[in-house]
């Protein structure tokens, strides 16, 4: 497989895309050492932005957006389409 | 949508506000999250969160239940961050093209040194965790949204194709350059220590 090919598939390789003879043609390219170094720090790149941390909505923003909603009033009403 | 969201629905659609408070309870963490990572700026985020419930509650009439309550809170969140940058005009030139293949088309040696197994490569490393936010904030908008819908609030590539409404290969291949870009600025962190 072409290095070229080889980092097109990346992506579709760690999230179980490929299919399965090309998932093995993929596996086999991981024993070339640059291969399996790009992959690793690839995958692991994911994998950081998997554990950004989730952040709390503030109490005072969450009130603050209720209110807003209870003083705007009701929905508006769906627009009729105009018909000539 | 699960049967008590969908009741929330149609209460609010009737103009009940609690039940439209119950909505926002249900959905507002996972919004502000993606308005956070998508701005990087937490004050915004707060301006844009506001902005996406009171445009949600203007406009839930015309929730016709066709797709999921979340995907619909989602497009309005991002449309009206993209909105915004749009009406900014400010164009950030980044290189996309990461010269990651030389002539021979073989991967450079230089980008192949191995970080992932280092003590450091892990988000409890306040420095790496600033260098991968600033590198998410770097990204071009089509590249970042897809980026943080799929890798850091992980949803599907479907889901992202609905709130988007671009096709499934253009998120793969949004979401893949959008790697490839953080890998090599990632890469360049570990280069320097």
């Amino acid at each position: 497989m072409e290095h070229k090919i080889f980092l097109q598939l990346l992506s579709d390789f760690i999230d179980d895309e490929l299919d399965f003879d090309l998932s093995d043609e993929f596996e086999r390219e991981l024993e070339d050492e640059f291969c399996c170094c790009f992959f690793n720090t690839f995958k692991k790149t994911v994998e950081l932005c998997h554990q950004i941390e989730m952040q709390e909505v503030p109490q005072s923003l969450h009130y603050k957006i209720i209110k807003t909603i209870e003083h705007t009033g009701s929905p508006k009403k769906k627009r009729k389409n105009k018909r000539k | 949508m699960s049967a008590n969201e969908q009741i929330l629905v149609e209460k609010s659609q009737n103009g009940d506000t609690r039940a439209f408070e119950q909505l926002i309870k249900m959905h507002e963490q996972k919004i502000y999250n993606l308005l956070l990572n998508m701005t990087g700026n937490k004050a915004v985020s707060e301006d844009f969160l506001q902005e996406t419930f009171l445009n949600a509650w203007q406009k839930i009439k015309s929730f016709r239940g066709n797709s999921e309550f979340s995907t619909w809170l989602y497009r309005i969140a991002v449309n009206a961050v993209l909105m915004k940058r749009r009406k900014r005009k400010t164009v950030r030139t980044v290189s996309m093209d990461a010269p990651i293949i030389t002539e021979k088309g073989e991967i450079k040696r230089d980008f192949a040194d191995d970080w992932s197994k280092s003590p450091t490569a892990t988000s409890e490393n306040t420095e790496l965790k600033n260098k991968l936010n600033k590198a998410i904030e770097l990204l071009p908008e089509k590249y970042k949204t897809v980026l943080v819908l799929r890798d850091v609030e992980n949803m599907s590539n479907e889901e992202v194709q609905k709130i988007l409404k671009i096709s499934l290969p253009s998120v793969k291949s949004r979401l893949h350059r959008a790697r490839l870009f953080l890998r090599g600025k990632l890469s360049g962190y570990f280069r320097g220590h």
